[in-house]
């Protein structure tokens, strides 16, 4: 199966400024694609040089197999919200979609189908005859996304997509996305919103000053960024049990009828393993051993280097960033 | 697709009253012009002809001041308030973009064209005049407003701000029409009257006083001033192309934001 969007040493400059430097990365049909970077780094470059906004000044790419110098082929292949949000103030939600519907040349008697279906995706069914102008914020960016999704898109190019929207108007284009990429449609999210990365995308790609800096799951992030696990370790037996397997380790006594004891064990996954099989040699019931600390921000501050105030903040995050606090994301299971 | 560009340009002049406060504006302009024809002392000296030729200059020059203004924002403002991005994210290619916006803008003229029909026909009675004046106004008219625009369009692209586009293209106007309103005595010189041959505001002029007051008819007999016309027409067409493939090379954003 080709890949849904390949970049081979793709570089931008405005001026003096080298906004893309020799940027390669894959991304693979049907996946969710997380884009991280600091304010600056070159997201928003690389997003309108891909849906063809932007020409590179070197390297190649291809989008849905198509090489990016055919930006009209590609356009009808892929769906994008872009940073930059204007909206035709004086049409109404409706017109304003059934504009896009004929630019695809949708026909026109399948046209108020695609756009009743569109508006009652994004929710804004019943605000389809009030004008664009009068739109909140939220409702302007579901209208985007609407629009976005106007052609039926095989890749969808999403920049910021939930900004501005309050936490229910978040959770639904969330729930959107997740339906979408279950159907099959590739998803390339650039977000500041580290949490929303950390909890829809399944491989990130952290860019910095226009490189590439890091790539892969959360744990090959973690990893390549000399960051060690968090593991919730929980026994039957008590304090004094998990005291005797784990000599030095940061122990709190659970209350209640059974005796029980919690703890945080550091490292990566194949040092948890052999951390499990020690207690279980040891005869102590482990019930439950997840991981945590998968905390995205202390991924990318480690991997863009920035000092802490350069670095776009997630306020679901800074809630959570506690020690011993990390988002809610779990890849190891229960036992 | 040049069609639903069309479309979308007259909808939106229509929405936000812009072409209708032109349009009233002009009628207003040609009401009091035919008005002051009609009752000024001295004026109503003048011949009939030199009055169709005077009311021809006028609704001319007030088609490519209004339509000049009104192109040279019907492009940026895809930038300014960032529908751009959006419109080049769907299949819609820069030429259809550009087709689109320049014919809509010579619906603008086309619809000042109609508000002044019945000023022409009534200032033109008795004259046998009137096919002719109707038909040189708007074929003169259009290759004017057609080259001012393509010139703002291409101005637009090489700025993008409306700003910056509008004051460029006027001051383009004024450089070219100001001078066609010299008197003969100032035209006497070498360079002027190069200037005066080269000049399409000028040849505009000329051409009206041909067939209006000289009864100079054919276009055959006016080709000396169309021929000008044209010159400008091609000259503001291949502007226009270069400053757009120019912009398509740029992309639609020339500094990181």
């Amino acid at each position: 199966m080709p890949a849904a969007i390949q970049v081979d040493r793709l570089s931008k400059s405005y001026g003096p400024t080298r906004a893309v430097v020799d940027l390669s990365f894959v991304v693979e049909e049907g996946e969710f694609l997380g884009f991280l970077g600091p304010n600056g780094a070159g997201k928003t470059t690389t997003i309108r040089i891909l849906t063809g906004i932007l020409r590179p000044d070197g390297g190649r790419g291809e989008v849905g197999g198509l090489d990016l110098c055919h930006r009209e082929a590609i356009a009808r292949e892929i769906g994008v919200v872009p940073e930059s949000r204007g909206f035709y103030d004086w049409m109404t939600a409706s017109e304003y979609l059934t504009f896009f519907a004929r630019a695809y040349r949708h026909g026109k008697p399948a046209e108020p189908k695609v756009v009743d279906s569109l508006l009652e995706q994004v929710d804004l069914a019943r605000s389809r005859h009030t004008r664009v102008g009068t739109f909140s914020r939220g409702m302007k960016q579901r209208l985007g996304l609407a629009r976005a999704l106007v052609n039926r898109p095989r890749i969808l190019f999403l920049d910021e997509p939930t900004l501005g929207l309050d936490p229910q108007g978040q959770q639904d284009i969330k729930n959107l996305l997740r339906h979408l990429n279950s159907d099959g449609v590739t998803v390339f999210l650039s977000s500041h919103l580290l949490s929303e990365v950390a909890e829809l995308c399944s491989r990130i790609v952290v860019i910095d000053r226009g490189r590439l800096v890091g790539e892969g799951t959360l744990d090959g992030l973690r990893r390549k960024a000399g960051l060690k696990t968090g593991w919730h370790v929980r026994v039957a037996g008590g304090r004094t049990a998990l005291e005797s397997a784990w000599p030095g380790a940061q122990i709190t006594a659970l209350p209640g009828v059974l005796p029980e004891a919690e703890g945080l064990f550091l490292g990566d996954r194949a040092e948890a393993n052999r951390f499990l099989d020690d207690l279980r040699a040891c005869r102590l019931e482990v019930l439950k051993f997840t991981a945590s600390g998968q905390n995205l921000e202390e991924i990318f501050l480690a991997l863009t280097r920035r000092e802490e105030s350069d670095v776009p903040r997630d306020p679901a995050n800074d809630r959570s960033a506690a020690p011993g606090k990390g988002s809610t994301r779990q890849t190891g299971g229960s036992r | 697709m040049i069609r639903l560009i069309w479309a979308k340009e007259v909808r939106a002049e229509l929405y936000t009253w812009r072409s209708a406060l032109w349009l009233l504006l002009a009628s207003l302009i040609f009401s009091f012009t035919s008005y002051l024809l009609l009752t000024n002392k001295e004026l109503t000296l003048l011949d009939q002809t030199e009055l169709l030729w005077l009311l021809g200059k006028i609704i001319v020059g007030t088609a490519l001041l209004m339509v000049t203004i009104d192109a040279s924002s019907i492009l940026t403002s895809e930038f300014e308030h960032h529908t751009a991005e959006s419109l080049f994210i769907a299949p819609i290619r820069l030429r259809d973009l550009v087709i689109g916006k320049f014919l809509a803008s010579l619906t603008l003229w086309g619809a000042l064209y109609v508000v002044a029909v019945p000023y022409m026909i009534v200032a033109a009675a008795g004259t046998r005049l009137a096919p002719a004046f109707l038909g040189y106004v708007a074929l003169l008219g259009t290759l004017g407003v057609a080259a001012m625009v393509l010139l703002a369009l291409g101005i637009a692209f090489l700025f993008r701000s409306s700003k910056n586009a509008l004051t460029t293209t006027l001051v383009v106007l004024l450089g070219l029409t100001v001078p066609a309103l010299f008197t003969s005595a100032l035209k006497s010189g070498f360079v002027a009257r190069v200037f005066e041959r080269i000049n399409p505001v000028d040849s505009i002029f000329a051409a009206l006083d041909n067939v209006l007051v000289d009864y100079q008819l054919s276009p055959l007999q006016n080709g000396r001033f169309l021929l000008p016309l044209a010159g400008f027409l091609v000259a503001a067409f291949a502007f226009a192309v270069f400053a757009a493939r120019r912009f398509e090379r740029q992309g639609i954003v020339r500094s990181a934001s």
